[in-house]
């Protein structure tokens, strides 16, 4: 006899087996890092900041859905909250994470450098927005927004289970609602901050929302990856069924969909106009190495990703849903680097050894401190109303 | 695990219960209690085929038909004369005529989303008032179509704009977002006449059973097309209006998003930001979800159609209202933001122009129409107040045509040499075709109630609960 | 596809009446599991699992609406380039021949085009519909189906079909009615 399924804590899924290992892992990728940093500053600074994007559009994605889960209330949010709202409240983290970039501000944009400001009077009148201690300011309130939210989250889930009081749902509800409007702005001016000034002299008004997409489908991207090893274990295999993973198969087609058309459009209009402020841009990312991966990223961030979404026996299973998330996780990094790195490198494409040290180093301590938020509160959140009545019906087995 | 027993997580509560809620946090119901099969039947069915055309309906038709009238002179002399009686001249090429087919697609685009869209993300709602959202979208394309049609200035020879092979050996250029609109246009009015007939073939067959008039009875037996609700043909049926639903929903998305390439695509400042398509897109939805709250409200009331249309829809339609609303401020705000950030004095010039320029009014009440007014939706008592929603409504049907006057018109008349300056004022052939092509619009969609069941019968009777049937042990099905 | 089938001696089949889906649904299910494969059920609406009851689970609509799409986005892509580098070249703003970002719009629409064309025609095709005539209309109180009632009719082709066997099979299921269905 099994235990109730709905009481099952994470720890009993074997999650917790991976953290140590990840912590280790994380600490030889950080110390890497350090040797990097003191061999060549300039080099960490600049292959930091992808993979510190990279693990910061999980955290941030996992957000802004979970707050779109509260309002919409849909089904499909069913086995993945939890694992949301712990990817949500890995933001203390990943402000930690943020630091080197402020530290290395000069050295990663070209508008901190006041030598080359000096020369040139359009960095000269953009400095009102594109200056050092704005740009700090500016970081630190969005951090401070994301993490008020994620706990505020955290507590109003907390306190409808111990009262389970509808006013205590529709407080949630009214929170995430104002929480999208916070995220998508937020993220959109971090996006315009942290990216999108890397080349001070172009702009895209789609910018922002083709960056807060590219959070939510790494976070769908995540979310799913980590159900489809939970299902693995005893405890999640007898709840997940084929419907749920193929509503996040679909949710993800639909996010696929959305990048590929935020970012085409983008590009076409861009292609189109050809104005010699923003061409350059994609001049440079269509050159030798980096009009590859702009192939690559075609093909595989939107083309192999939404034929395999679009057959239902991929979807329902774990194994083959498992291999079309890994792929969205991998293309995400990739275009990651595609959009930050020739700011730095021009037309000449090169990967940092450091860039993977980062990531690995930031990517352990990530999932260590992630496994941490998850444990001591079951991964399934049983006290949901909606849980009952999903049971009683029948939608959801429950063994025994 | 021991020290974790004083937290209360792993405990399991019993699943039955008992939930005191409050009445306020019981949901409303999709279909109002005390219907069966036979009753949603009569009561719709009724509607298309009693003898009697109500009087309401019949002064509400004529007044429409005054509007066709007006659209039928307006045209005429337009053909007669052609494009300068209207207001357009150097620098301002594009006046109402691209106004108006702008805001008749953006209405049109509500059908689509509410028949597709919500229907994929299993929204029941959707179904009392996806029919009536269909033939919506169908008949604001038409009325669009006639702007581009007649823009063209010789509409005689508007078949140049289909690629076929012809004896003069040419080919449309096909880099113009002109072509593109041919297309997309073209694509969304077929397919979204196919949507709305398949859904109209189950209750087609209904009415061909229910009418007693043998003439009617041959007349939507022949559009029934011998539907006869087996089994077999539902399992196909089904697939295929899901199929369809997840065609229309990339399509709808890139109709207007092609309509804002028209603009998007060119150098000058006010048209070329890269985030038009969403924009556009989000702005059609409003200007949708607007237009069908217009028509609902009044509707449900002249034809007692509450029980199925009800505060829930209304309310819902609300919040679509204040999402999409909030995209569209989103886009007005980020449009100062990027104007300012990108330091191009044309773009700031064209910022401050549209605020304080000859057409600054209309910006603001622009903001007032699209930026303030749904911001009342945040409130459930408003969501739930039909004069408040109407209000709400009417307000977001005219800032969605003032955005466009100030995209259009207040973005060219400012060219970049001041001696290329000038002004746009509409003509009365302008407002002739404008008020002509809403009498269009109106009057079909007044025939429609009056000829076909204005909500979907069949899905509604899906709504009841004694529609779902289980299988029974020993029976497993395989 | 349609299903009539040859008339055995003027007969269609016998058709039974049902007041509500529940009934139908375990009439069918008992009907397939008694042996018959010749079988049609007729509701005002879909019912969930009704198709497979009646022996029938699987369609190659999907297929169609994937492969008429992919035509279609191809076509329109070729349709382009066809006219505007092959047949008709023009330099307009300096742009390339091919300008390819340019034609994928409406590489875009044709494939929606196409697609739903597959979807609605080939539904119809698939359903054998348009079919004015079909002998199950010759039941008097068949225009309930498409309001409140329930019908399931066991065709005169069915291997198993024995007139006597088949009324005595249908009427242990407790029909409103049953009634022989003539061609």
């Amino acid at each position: 006899m099994t235990a109730d399924v709905r009481a099952t804590p994470p720890e009993s899924t074997g999650i917790s087996r991976a953290q140590f290992p990840s912590l280790i892992l994380g600490i030889i990728g950080l110390v890497a890092c350090a040797i990097g940093w003191l061999m060549n500053a300039q080099e960490f600074y600049r292959a930091w900041l992808p993979s510190f994007i990279f693990w910061f559009e999980i955290g941030a994605g996992a957000l802004a859905i979970l707050m779109l889960q509260y309002v919409t209330g849909g089904e499909w949010g069913l086995m993945i909250r939890r694992p949301l709202g712990a990817a949500a409240r890995t933001m203390p983290l990943l402000a930690v994470f943020f630091v080197p970039v402020v530290i290395g501000l000069p050295k990663i944009y070209v508008w901190a450098d006041k030598a080359v400001v000096e020369r040139d009077h359009l960095l000269q009148m953009k400095s009102q927005w594109l200056n050092a201690p704005g740009f700090t300011i500016r970081a630190a309130m969005y951090f401070a927004l994301w993490i008020l939210w994620a706990w505020r989250l955290r507590a109003l889930s907390l306190k409808f289970y111990e009262d389970r009081a509808p006013e205590t749902e529709l407080k949630r509800r009214k929170w995430s609602a104002a929480g999208l409007v916070m995220i998508v702005l937020t993220l959109t001016f971090a996006s315009i901050d942290w990216v999108m000034s890397l080349e001070p002299k172009w702009y895209s008004s789609m910018f922002g929302i083709s960056f807060t997409i590219g959070c939510g489908l790494a976070a769908f991207a995540y979310v799913t990856f980590l159900l489809t090893q939970l299902v693995r274990t005893k405890a999640m295999a007898e709840i997940l069924k084929p419907s749920h993973l193929r509503d996040l198969g679909n949710l993800m087609l639909a996010f696929v969909m959305l990048w590929a058309y935020t970012a085409f459009s983008q590009f076409l209009l861009i292609w189109y106009a050809n104005i010699k402020e923003e061409t350059p841009y994609y001049l440079k990312r269509q050159y030798g190495t980096w009009g590859f991966i702009a192939i690559v990223l075609i093909v595989f961030h939107f083309f192999l990703p939404f034929f395999m979404l679009l057959m239902r026996h991929i979807k329902d299973r774990p194994k083959t849903i498992a291999i079309v998330t890994a792929l969205l996780i991998a293309m995400r990094y990739i275009e990651i680097y595609w959009l930050i790195a020739p700011a730095h490198q021009g037309i000449h494409f090169r990967f940092s050894w450091m860039s993977l040290a980062a990531l690995v180093g930031m990517g352990g301590i990530w999932f260590w401190f992630l496994v941490q938020q998850l444990k001591g509160q079951t991964i399934i959140p049983i006290h949901e109303t909606w849980v009952d009545e999903a049971i009683r019906e029948g939608r959801l087995k429950v063994n025994g | 695990m021991a020290e974790k027993e004083t937290t209360p997580v792993h405990e399991v509560r019993p699943t039955t219960q008992e939930l005191r809620v409050p009445a306020r946090f019981i949901p409303s119901p999709t279909i109002e209690p005390g219907h069966s099969f036979a009753t949603i039947t009569d009561h719709i069915s009724t509607i298309v085929l009693r003898r009697k055309t109500p009087i309401g309906w019949l002064i509400g038709f004529l007044i429409s038909l005054m509007g066709v009238g007006i659209l039928t002179l307006s045209l005429t002399v337009l053909v007669g004369k052609g494009v300068g009686i209207w207001g357009i001249n150097h620098p301002v090429g594009w006046g109402f005529d691209i106004i108006n087919f702008v805001w008749w697609i953006g209405i049109g685009h509500a059908g689509t989303l509410i028949s597709a869209i919500l229907l994929l993300l299993r929204q029941e709602w959707r179904t009392s008032i996806n029919r009536f959202a269909e033939a919506m979208t169908l008949f604001a394309v038409a009325s669009a179509g006639i702007y581009p049609a007649l823009h063209t200035g010789r509409p005689w020879f508007d078949y140049w704009l289909f690629p076929y092979p012809n004896t003069m050996g040419l080919w449309p250029q096909f880099r113009s977002p002109l072509m593109w609109d041919v297309f997309a246009v073209s694509t969304y009015a077929t397919v979204s006449a196919l949507f709305w007939y398949v859904g109209l073939v189950p209750d087609l067959a209904t009415l061909r059973d229910r009418a007693t008039n043998l003439w009617v009875k041959r007349i939507y037996g022949m559009f029934a097309l011998g539907w006869r609700g087996s089994a077999k043909h539902w399992y196909r049926y089904e697939h295929a209006y899901l199929l369809l639903a997840g065609l229309s929903t990339p399509l709808v998305l890139s109709v207007h998003t092609i309509v804002s390439f028209d603009f998007a695509v060119a150098q000058l400042p006010g048209w070329h930001a890269t985030f038009f398509p969403p924009y556009f897109v989000a702005g059609a939805v409003f200007a949708g979800f607007a237009m069908v709250l217009t028509l609902a409200i009044p509707a449900r009331k002249f034809f007692r159609l509450e029980d199925f249309i009800t505060m829930k829809h209304l309310e819902n339609m609300g919040k679509v209202l204040l999402a999409t609303g909030m995209i569209v401020v989103y886009a007005y705000a980020m449009e100062w933001f990027y104007g300012i950030y990108s330091g191009n004095p044309f773009e700031i010039f064209m910022l401050k122009n549209r605020a304080t320029g000859p057409y600054g009014s209309m910006y603001i009440a622009l903001w007032i129409c699209n930026g303030l007014a749904p911001q009342l939706m945040w409130f459930k008592r408003f969501r739930t107040s039909t004069f408040w929603l109407f209000v709400v409504a009417m307000f977001v049907n005219v800032g969605m045509w003032l955005e466009r006057f100030v995209i259009i018109p207040a973005s060219l008349h400012r060219d970049f040499l001041p001696s290329s300056w000038g002004m746009y004022h509409g003509t009365v052939w302008d407002w002739g075709v404008y008020v002509g092509s809403i009498g269009l619009f109106f009057a079909l969609l007044f025939l429609f109630v009056r000829l076909l069941p204005m909500i979907s019968i069949f899905e509604m009777r899906t709504l009841l609960p004694e529609a779902q049937a289980h299988h029974t042990e020993g029976t497993e099905a395989q | 596809m349609g299903g009539i089938g040859k008339p055995i001696s003027g007969l269609y089949g016998v058709i039974a009446e049902f007041t509500n889906p529940q009934d139908l649904l375990e009439a069918a299910n008992k009907a397939r599991d008694e042996g018959f494969t010749e079988m049609d059920a007729f509701s005002p609406f879909p019912i969930h699992g009704m198709s497979e009851a009646v022996g029938f689970n699987k369609t190659r609509l999907s297929t169609i609406v994937l492969v008429m799409g992919i035509l279609g986005g191809l076509g329109g892509f070729f349709m382009c380039w066809y006219a505007n580098v092959i047949a008709y070249p023009l330099n307009i703003g300096g742009k390339p021949f091919n300008s390819w970002p340019a034609w994928i719009p409406i590489a875009f629409e044709c494939a929606i085009l196409l697609a739903a064309f597959g979807a609605v025609f080939g539904m119809l095709a698939l359903n054998g519909l348009p079919m004015p005539y079909h002998p199950v209309f010759n039941v008097r109180r068949f225009d309930q189906a498409s309001r409140d009632k329930f019908f399931l009719v066991i065709q005169a082709r069915d291997p198993k079909f024995k007139l006597d066997e088949v009324r005595n099979f249908l009427d242990t299921l407790h029909p409103r009615e049953i009634v022989d269905v003539p061609w």
